[in-house]
């Protein structure tokens, strides 16, 4: 009896212990103050860089990014290989679903992971004071400083304060002046009206210039192919799901010659600033939807088709074009390149309203924007080690491993010392399945990395080396391009200077919480994703679009544009 | 005196449990941390809140964000909506799981084994989650080789297909009829249970009196279940203001039903975490559900209490 009473008592002891010892992390409090090793050397010392062996013990950071992707299973080899030079494990956290939700709840719980992938979701991160301030840190680490020490003001002007949060991981190009880096320019990913290649082949390789001469062709080709490997012909996708409303609202700022700045139109010379979805170019443009849906070259239901579903009508190759921005339909393109159905996949057209070809986003590169990369949290067990990594990463020989794979296993060198591979590596290389099990692309694209060219003249990504993309190019593309005269897809717009300020959604997504620009764009971001759809599907589109144009009025957008216009003169590159 | 001894029988009552309150210490601590202690994050509901701020940093600004709730014009969109998916839901899902359970309970005889396989497969549904299920229904529903459209057209019912998941006003009712397909069966089991309490005596009595299947159905079975019945409906009826949110997020968040499909919870999701600052605004919004909630449901207790029911709290 007593001795069932003790072990009754201990027992309830042992429980409370346990939820005691369970709720340790919500116990404490979010506000303590980043924290540094408590291990190794302070500053002063220079740390070691990369291979050195004491700085070896095995490390896992966690890292959020704010993007699509997918981890790489432990067993990848390049992952074992970075693992075994620097001790670090990444435990990867891919965005699903909706980015401004899952970023809110982070921030609100404080529960942040070690490092950061900010990409579009940066402001939201800022703000809230996410990050650690990295300036003090940078100098120490060789490859790093090499990277952004030219480019500190331009981190610097993304945040509030001026200091460095977020180490932009693009365009930090390395050329080496020989007259021969243009040949070693990545293809053109960005927003342009993407047409499948065998619609353009179909009508004799021509090149609509106009809407009318593109969505005839669309309407023609249609006409002859009813449906594709047997499923019906989708002539014109517009996917308007979330964030990706881009999709559905982006293309009138291009159609009259612009930049990608999302939802304004920028004048280049007097550098005002105007919102555009409810001006005569954005009217024309939904104009020309609407009569399309009526002939049926648009399907109702790509209002209604979730992300996923868009990737999968893409993959079955019955989409004939669509506005979008390469990176975001380029998931459902690979399993198009994986089944051999290259007449399938796309090349961008600039089409404009008085059809001169215009470059959509093909602009000149002008080095690190500034805020497009990754952060370490405050929350990081260990920054200067984090830093260590990146710094690694940039060695010529750990980048080599990611982006072009094991010398002898994924490519070869030639006789001249150029880095080449045959079909087969290159077949492997393009198959997402083998990419994400045997190579490095994805720890790689969430750091710092460098782009262009070795210091021994090779390309820094596999897929840029001028000779392979030559030689390796499929034979369809060789073939249809050379009816162009051209040598890539990037060859179809026009190549742009850079205008000397930040892409103006930028500039949005770094903006204070109070802006008062933030409610204002927060309104018309909705009316627009809610009303655009019907006005595209109206049957009498002139009321449609003057009840549309009438909410818009309600919305103060002057203030906005005003505040736009601040921020740029605020942000020009010098 | 008293007192002295009402203390002392205190005292007593104490030591004789004490084993039995130190049990019930662990289920106390869980209540307070995971239930109590949140509700100390309402306060952000007064303040601009402000994430990197500590507490005493944050600026107190009274019921601001409830006046601009109150004002917000799309705030009473979502109680509309919410209010009627919400009702569609509770009377659907009532008329057919009881239907269900009557006709279930007549399969007797030489079709009684068919009972338990109907009853087997009709709440497996339960079980799916709703991402599961809002793709099976989108796939049904789908203009692109959707069953629902095949057989409507096969059978001559239509001549064009239907953009089902595009048309608002027939949102409301694919989602009663979801909540139907995934919960009928589950939801009758209560019923079949408390009919199997109903003495067959009745039955035979009845059947002597010449009720056929439903006379039985309706002067025996039904009255006979009336008080879980309306125990069940009170105690939903409390949870009017959760329509539900997976359903209307995952198939209603395109711009042509969003109309229709945002539900406060929804509401709250997205003012609260999907924009800047808005931690505040999603937090005064959740409170007022919690409170309309709490209302309601002392009410329905009260209601339960004058039909002569059994009080549930």
């Amino acid at each position: 009896m007593k001795s069932k009473r003790i072990l009754t008592m201990l027992l309830v002891a042992v429980m409370i212990i346990t939820v005691f010892s369970a709720c340790g992390p919500v116990v404490t409090s979010p506000d303590t103050p980043a924290p540094t090793t408590a291990a190794k050397p302070k500053d002063g010392d220079t740390p070691a860089p990369g291979t050195d062996g004491d700085k070896l013990e095995p490390i896992t950071f966690t890292m959020f990014v704010a993007g699509p992707g997918e981890a790489p299973p432990a067993d990848n080899k390049i992952v074992q290989k970075i693992k075994e030079i620097t001790g670090v494990t990444i435990d990867y956290e891919f965005l699903v679903g909706d980015m401004e939700q899952k970023v809110g709840i982070m921030i609100a719980s404080g529960d942040y992971p070690d490092l950061i992938g900010a990409g579009q979701a940066r402001g939201r991160f800022l703000n809230a004071g996410s990050f650690a301030a990295l300036d003090d840190y940078l100098p120490n680490y060789p490859n790093l400083w090499k990277h952004y020490g030219d480019y500190m003001d331009r981190l610097r002007s993304v945040s509030n304060d001026g200091k460095v949060y977020i180490l932009d991981i693009w365009s930090r190009q390395y050329w080496l002046n020989d007259g021969e880096d243009d040949f070693y320019e990545a293809d053109y990913n960005g927003p342009a009206f993407w047409i499948q290649k065998d619609v353009l082949a179909w009508d004799g390789y021509t090149y609509p210039k106009t809407l009318d001469e593109f969505f005839d062709l669309l309407e023609r080709y249609y006409e002859a192919h009813p449906t594709i490997d047997g499923q019906p012909t989708l002539p014109f996708e517009v996917h308007s799901q979330d964030w990706r409303s881009f999709c559905l609202k982006n293309a009138p700022q291009h159609l009259i010659g612009g930049r990608n700045e999302g939802d304004v139109v920028v004048d280049p010379d007097t550098l005002e600033v105007e919102i555009y979805q409810n001006k005569w170019y954005a009217k024309d443009y939904y104009k020309k939807l609407n009569e399309v849906y009526k002939k049926g070259l648009i399907n109702p239901e790509t209002f209604t088709r979730n992300y996923d579903q868009y990737l999968n009508v893409i993959s079955n190759g019955r989409v004939l074009a669509m506005f979008d921005q390469q990176w975001n339909f380029q998931d459902g393109e690979f399993v198009l390149i994986s089944e051999g159905k290259i007449n399938r996949t796309y090349v961008p057209l600039g089409i404009s309203y008085d059809g001169t070809p215009v470059p959509y986003n093909r602009v000149r590169n002008e080095g690190i924007i500034g805020g497009n990369g990754m952060g370490i949290s405050i929350e990081c067990k260990d920054v200067e080690r984090a830093l260590q990594f990146m710094d690694t990463l940039l060695e010529e020989d750990v980048h080599r491993l990611m982006y072009w794979g094991i010398e002898g296993e994924d490519y070869y060198v030639d006789a001249n010392g150029r880095y080449r591979r045959t079909p087969e590596q290159k077949a492997n290389f393009d198959n997402p399945d083998w990419r994400l099990a045997n190579a490095g692309l994805v720890i790689g694209d969430q750091f710092p990395k460098l782009e262009g060219r070795y210091s021994n003249g090779n390309s820094t990504g596999a897929g840029t080396q001028p000779e392979e993309r030559l030689e390796n190019q499929f034979d369809y593309d060789k073939e249809f391009y050379q009816k162009y005269g051209y040598y890539t897809k990037s060859d179809f717009l026009p190549l742009m200077d850079h205008p000397g300020y930040p892409e103006v959604w930028s500039i949005f997504s770094t903006m204070e919480d109070d802006n008062i620009a933030k409610p204002i764009f927060d309104q018309i971001t909705d009316l627009q994703n809610r009303y655009l759809p019907d006005v595209i599907m109206s049957t009498d589109f002139e009321a449609a679009w003057a009840e549309y144009a009438q909410r818009y009025e309600s919305v103060d957008y002057p203030a906005l544009e005003a505040e736009i216009e601040r921020q740029i003169q605020m942000s020009l590159y010098e | 005196m008293f007192n002295k001894s009402a203390k002392g029988n205190f005292l007593d009552e104490v030591r004789k449990q004490k084993a039995l309150i130190l049990i019930s210490v662990p289920y106390f601590v869980y209540f307070l941390i995971f239930s109590y202690l949140p509700l100390w994050g309402l306060t952000m509901a007064f303040q601009n809140y402000k994430p990197q701020l500590s507490f005493f940093e944050q600026e107190w600004i009274g019921f601001t964000h409830f006046r601009n709730l109150f004002t917000d014009p799309d705030f009473y969109r979502v109680m509309r909506n919410t209010l009627g998916m919400s009702i569609i839901n509770l009377v659907l899902s009532f008329v057919t799981a009881i239907a269900f359970a009557l006709f279930l309970n007549e399969l007797t005889g030489p079709f009684f084994k068919f009972k338990r396989v109907v009853q087997t497969i009709s709440y497996m549904p339960h079980f799916l989650s709703w991402i599961i299920v809002c793709g099976l229904v989108s796939n049904a529903l789908s203009m692109d080789g959707g069953i629902i459209n095949e057989l409507l057209l096969a059978t001559g019912l239509v001549k064009n297909k239907i953009h089902f998941l595009g048309e608002a006003s027939y949102f409301w009712w694919i989602v009663g009829f979801t909540n139907v397909w995934k919960s009928m069966g589950w939801n009758s089991i209560i019923y079949l249970a408390a009919i199997t309490s109903i003495d067959p005596a009745l039955y035979e009595a009845a059947a002597i009196d010449g009720y056929g299947r439903f006379g039985r159905m309706w002067h025996i079975t039904l009255p006979g279940i009336k008080s879980t019945i309306i125990i069940l409906l009170i105690l939903n009826a409390g949870w009017i203001l959760n329509a539900g949110f997976e359903v209307q997020y995952i198939l209603g968040s395109n711009g042509l039903v969003l109309d229709v499909s945002e539900t406060i919870d929804i509401f709250v999701l997205k003012r609260g975490f999907g924009r800047s600052g808005g931690f505040a605004f999603g937090t005064a919004a959740g409170m007022f559900k919690t409170v309309v909630s709490v209302i309601v449901l002392t009410l329905c207790n009260k209601i339960a209490d004058w039909v002569g029911e059994e009080k549930l709290i």
